[in-house]
């Protein structure tokens, strides 16, 4: 089984309710976003156009951050998931370097929203789970597949365009709205076949 | 290396406490309150604390999915910042930015005090009191709008919208759509057009239930055309955008049904028959022709040949052209009148006063009349409905001028020309009709006939009703609401020139003292000296607030409110008029709920305002106030005589809605209750029998007993907005000479201020800024070179959205780089997003930063990223984002109006306000950028954007 997921461009209506959704769901540092969206204006007047594009860690199935991760942190878990193992990074960002798509956060020290005030209940809470001196990244919620949910974007995503499935059952919704879609992914040429896939606006 | 299955367990444990710790782990029910959308959702509480916000899936307005603002509500819930205890001024000088020296007092001081000033009120003059609420609370307000009828003062508004929410958008919608808000109904709609609209993009009623909606709508091939000076979020998202001069959406409308009506001949002549007064005749004065002895309007009856009262069997076949003499008069059907007076609006005209093309308007107004498959029907839950797939939506961006009332008219009018007003596929109201959950029948209500058999709504959010409108009266309340019925919002609740009104029409007291519930009317009113002036002349002012604000400079008591996590609320959803998503699915009423207990000091304003009443002996009054505002009879009556806790009055209003068994205890542990809409519901024109005024007649007879009010005290009336038909008048706007382009003038070293720079331009700076300008229309949050010299983190590699993060002193909240006054304008944007919402901080925007994602009202963080990767942030990343971007912008000319997102496409040809913080920054492509921005007039000022006034360019406008 590997794990992928759709994100259908002409659904998504850039609420930004995935980016809220995922650092709710990860209670990530100021500044930290595993799943963010990109926005740009392109074009002249009077035909200018704004983009919006969600993105997350690709998940490669031929991820260079675990090829480049010196210690074993960055690996395959089950499902063809990219995690991190906190216990062993050690910092050196070299995965963060290797990946091209700028997926992955260093956390240097700790940091909260309201500054000196210091953490608030919520971030006391958060803030265990996210260990200094260590890459943090998307793990497409694995807690949350765990128990049977969607990650928290998917579940979250009030437009309903995102979808998670298995890409190797060529019956899955995911492998369907690729078929049928032309499902595509960032950077192809990088060669690092991502699993995140997108449909055309 | 760990063995999966520990990893396993690891992972399902990440991100809470471990399993043993658990003491508690529970979901609650609620109801957002971020903004007035009032989404249902569901807090995850682990171990008291509240760890995370979803949207509801046991409700229709939650679906389990929340916009990103309504997640982030834990941080009003927890922010440090938020009042802890009641705080009395101790200097007595106030203004903007004064320090009122707070000093803490205990809750029953500031309640004996704000008890023994609101006696003496009272005692002088009710009226004396002012009540205003924010608009997050609006349509949840019960204790607001009934301590003020208890009290006896009717002088309550909504303040945290400003003066600008609604007036035209609300009332023309409540008009013709017996309803708040309109929307496309997305099931079945084909074509859609939004007048300055965002509905289905995470914004306004309903926000998060439409954007499922929406994308539906668009997966499924709905062409969307959006109609906006801005290229925003919708035109984002839309098959065409159709740029268009600020204001001018009436005459593009007009436009476009005069192309319907005049060139195409496409209009639903059934529906405006059955549907619109559209066959009433109309004197050569202008009023209806009426039957002498009922009074009722006269149709034309072209079988028999003589003219009948509009509800006479006959009238199904009257006459919509031609001239008819009805005693002795030549009266034309109002249909006719319509026409005539489209015909000045062709789409040459159009194009002259909006700037679309007039090729333009003709396309769009045929591909809506095509559209609409005028005389079609489908079936829907078995019922046969009209079928009319097309759309024309108005809302904020369209309402938000002087001519707005007409400019809603005249949107709404294309919806019913082609018959397209609550049928399926057309434009919808928010749900105008229900009837009732069907164990219990309640709530039940739909529009009614006035005796012109013209449309009242069923249900509506304020006292007043937009119609039949009230007989205009000497005003009694200070903002002159019985002057202007027609409003709900008015500019005299806090203008300058309020007191020379209120002598010329004799008020006879003046305002002296306000319990404000949230809102931060010098931040959400235009003019924030206008307000700070009139906000002096009270006597005595109690906030309820979060937070101090700006507004805290004015109160004399501030009291820490509880937050919507923290609070009741059986109905925090005016029904369904207000949020509920239009369209098939399910009713749904949820209750607001404590989630969490209030820390510190904090307390629920509406169980204090409640306690007030009590204790000044309001009881009989506030108990009646609250048994009409809920509706409430039979057993679950209130009586007058009682003393109720706000749980009480909850538990009742929900038996009384839903039957004895489902009492407060019911909701509190399901809440929401859901049962399913009926077509006869959602698709109601056709089985209400209500008209809806083309011609608005009406208007005719408010306009002149308004202007004999207004022209007995000297006050300036212009008639023109009272006309029977939709025009297209001038705003502001297009009252500035030169609008168009105009070359941008900017302060920059080594230039005279004023001088003319254009993009491209070489630059030669003194210190270290050189090189040619570009323009980008990013607003830049602060002086690189101020913040650099006061200490500020302003080098290279530091970030200007980024706040500096010392302390002068741990009582200090805000940036040691800047002064007191900016300490407290910028913090919150800095610090706490959601806020926002309930506060209306609005001075400062934050900078919409690089290409990096960004999480909604955040600044940007300092990019933790670091390596090769990243190599070139730093003044060349920046320069090169700025440069590409800039460069672009420039090009287009654009300027950022506030309050917007994204650019428009030209500049707005108005000169805006000098102290509206208009962003254009300039930079230059090989130093460091300078953050400017435009002022009124194309003038551009260096200076921190909500900086002193005294670095401004003087206006250089040609």
């Amino acid at each position: 089984m590997r794990l992928g997921m759709v994100i259908d461009l002409k659904r998504c209506m850039a609420c930004y309710g995935c980016q809220m959704s995922c650092k709710a769901e990860h209670g990530t540092p100021p500044g930290v976003f595993f799943a963010r969206v990109l926005k740009r204006e392109e074009g002249h007047y009077p035909t200018p156009r704004m983009l919006f594009l969600p993105v997350l860690c690709n998940h490669c199935s031929d991820a260079p951050c675990v090829s480049a991760c010196p210690t074993g942190a960055s690996h395959y878990a089950e499902h063809g998931i990219v995690d991190i193992d906190k216990d062993k990074c050690v910092g050196c960002r070299a995965c963060m370097m290797a990946c091209p798509y700028n997926n992955r956060y260093f956390h240097d020290e700790r940091r909260y929203y309201f500054g000196e005030a210091g953490p608030t209940p919520y971030e006391e809470i958060c803030s265990d789970r996210h260990p200094e001196g260590v890459v943090m990244k998307c793990n497409f919620c694995r807690h949350r597949l765990a128990e049977g949910k969607d990650p928290a974007c998917v579940a979250n995503c009030a437009a309903k365009a995102r979808t998670i499935g298995d890409l190797d059952d060529p019956n899955s919704t995911v492998s369907r709205l690729i078929k049928e879609r032309g499902g595509f992914t960032l950077h192809p040429e990088a060669g690092t076949g991502p699993n995140v896939y997108y449909l055309a606006p | 290396m760990k063995d999966a299955r520990q990893e396993l367990e690891a992972v399902m444990h990440a991100g809470r406490a471990s399993a043993a710790e658990i003491r508690e782990d529970v979901w609650i029910p609620s109801v957002c309150t971020i903004c007035y959308g009032g989404c249902a959702i569901r807090a995850h509480r682990v171990n008291g604390t509240i760890v995370k916000i979803e949207g509801n899936p046991a409700s229709p307005t939650g679906n389990g999915r929340l916009c990103a603002k309504g997640i982030a509500g834990i941080m009003i819930l927890y922010d440090p910042h938020r009042l802890k205890t009641p705080l009395r001024r101790t200097n007595p000088q106030k203004g903007i930015g004064i320090d009122p020296g707070w000093k803490p007092i205990s809750w029953e001081e500031a309640l004996a005090e704000t008890a023994a000033r609101l006696e003496k009120v009272r005692a002088e003059d009710p009226r004396q009191l002012v009540l205003q609420v924010t608009t997050t609370m609006a349509p949840s307000s019960l204790l607001f709008f009934t301590f003020g009828w208890a009290f006896g003062t009717p002088n309550m508004w909504v303040a945290g919208g400003g003066v600008h929410c609604g007036n035209g958008a609300h009332a023309a919608g409540g008009i013709t759509h017996a309803s708040w808000s309109v929307v496309p109904d997305f099931k079945h709609c084909n074509y859609a057009i939004y007048f300055g609209a965002s509905k289905g993009h995470g914004a306004g009623h309903a926000a998060t239930p439409n954007i499922a909606q929406a994308a539906d709508a668009r997966e499924r091939g709905m062409r969307m055309v959006v109609v906006d000076p801005m290229c925003n979020f919708a035109a984002a998202k839309a098959n065409e955008w159709v740029p268009i001069r600020v204001g001018t959406d009436a005459a593009l409308a007009l436009a476009m049904a005069n192309c319907l009506v005049n060139e195409l001949g496409i209009y639903d002549a059934e529906y405006l028959r059955t549907k619109t007064d559209a066959i009433y005749l109309v004197r050569p004065s202008g009023r209806y022709a009426r039957d002498a002895a009922s009074g009722k309007p006269l149709v034309w009856d072209a079988g028999a040949g003589t003219a009948k009262p509009y509800d006479d069997p006959a009238a199904k076949n009257a006459a919509l052209e031609g001239e008819y003499k009805v005693d002795g008069e030549t009266c034309k059907p109002a249909f006719a009148m319509l026409r005539d007076h489209l015909k000045r609006y062709t789409a040459e005209e159009g194009e002259r006063i909006s700037g679309v093309p007039a090729a333009t308007i003709r396309r769009l107004a045929r591909e809506f009349g095509e559209a609409a498959r005028v005389g079609s029907t489908i079936v829907v839950d078995g019922v046969t409905l009209p079928y009319r797939p097309a759309s024309a939506i108005f809302f904020r961006g369209a309402q938000g001028h002087k001519n707005s009332m007409y400019n809603c008219f005249a949107i709404d009018l294309l919806n019913h020309i082609v018959g397209a007003a609550d049928v399926v596929g057309g434009t919808l109201g928010f749900n105008p009709v229900c009837h009732g959950h069907p164990e219990s029948g309640r709530p039940r209500y739909q529009p009614r006939p006035d005796r012109d058999g013209l449309m009242a709504v069923g249900s509506w959010m304020l006292p007043h009703v937009p119609y039949p409108p009230a007989e205009p009266r000497r005003p009694d309340s200070i903002g002159f609401t019985e002057l202007f019925p027609l409003s709900h919002v008015s500019p005299l609740m806090a203008s300058s020139d309020q007191e020379q009104w209120w002598q010329r029409f004799d008020l006879p007291y003046r305002p002296k003292m306000m319990i404000n519930y949230g809102a931060n009317s010098i931040m959400s009113v235009g003019n924030k000296d206008a307000v700070a002036a009139s906000l002096k002349n009270f006597e005595f002012i109690v906030s309820f607030d979060l937070f101090l604000n700006e507004f805290s400079d004015f109160a004399d008591i501030v009291l820490p409110d509880a937050s919507y996590l923290e609070v009741l609320d059986p109905r925090p959803n005016f029904p369904f008029i207000f949020n509920h998503p239009a369209g098939m699915g399910d009713w749904g009423w949820p209750i607001r709920q404590p989630v969490a207990e209030p820390a510190y000091e904090r307390r629920s304003a509406r169980e204090m305002l409640l306690g007030l009443a009590y204790r000044l002996g309001l009881g009989p009054e506030i108990n009646m106030a609250i048994n009409a505002f809920y509706g409430l009879d039979g057993p679950q009556m209130l009586d007058p005589a009682g003393t109720y806790t706000l749980e009480e009055i909850c538990d009742r209003e929900l038996k009384h809605k839903f039957g004895p068994a489902r009492g407060l205890e019911w909701f509190k542990e399901h809440g929401v209750i859901t049962w399913p809409k009926k077509a006869e519901e959602v698709y109601w024109r056709p089985f209400v029998d209500v008209r809806i005024p083309i011609y608005h007649e009406y208007l005719m007879d408010l306009g002149e007993r308004t202007g004999k009010l207004c022209e007995a005290a000297g006050m300036h009336f212009d008639p023109r907005y009272y006309g029977p038909l939709p025009e297209w008048l001038p705003c502001p706007s297009h009252e500035v000479k030169g609008c168009g382009v105009r070359p941008l003038r900017v302060l920059l070293p080594g230039r005279d201020p004023g001088e003319r720079v254009h993009d491209g331009e070489p630059v030669a700076g003194r210190g270290r800024a050189h090189g040619p300008v570009q323009l980008s229309h990013r607003p830049q949050r602060g002086n690189r070179a101020a913040q650099g010299a006061a200490g500020g983190r302003g080098g290279v590699g530091g970030n200007l959205d980024r706040p500096a993060r010392g302390r002068a002193h741990p009582g200090d909240r805000g940036h040691p780089a800047r002064g007191a006054r900016h300490r407290r304008l910028r913090r919150p944007l800095d610090r706490a997003p959601a806020d926002r919402a309930r506060q209306g901080r609005l001075l400062q925007r934050p900078a919409r930063g690089r290409l990096r994602a960004h999480e909604p009202g955040q600044p940007q963080p300092r990019p933790l990223r670091q390596g090769p990767a990243d190599a070139p942030r730093g003044p060349a990343r920046r320069a090169r984002d700025l440069t590409a971007r800039g460069r672009a912008v420039a090009r287009r000319r654009v300027t950022r109006v506030p309050g917007g997102v994204g650019g428009c496409a030209r500049p707005p040809p108005t000169a805006a306000p000098a102290d509206q913080p208009a962003g254009t920054s300039a930079s230059t492509r090989s130093g460091l950028p300078l953050p400017c921005r435009i002022l009124s007039g194309g003038a551009i000022s260096t200076a921190p954007v909500g900086g002193s006034r005294s670095r401004l360019v003087r206006h250089c406008n040609p």
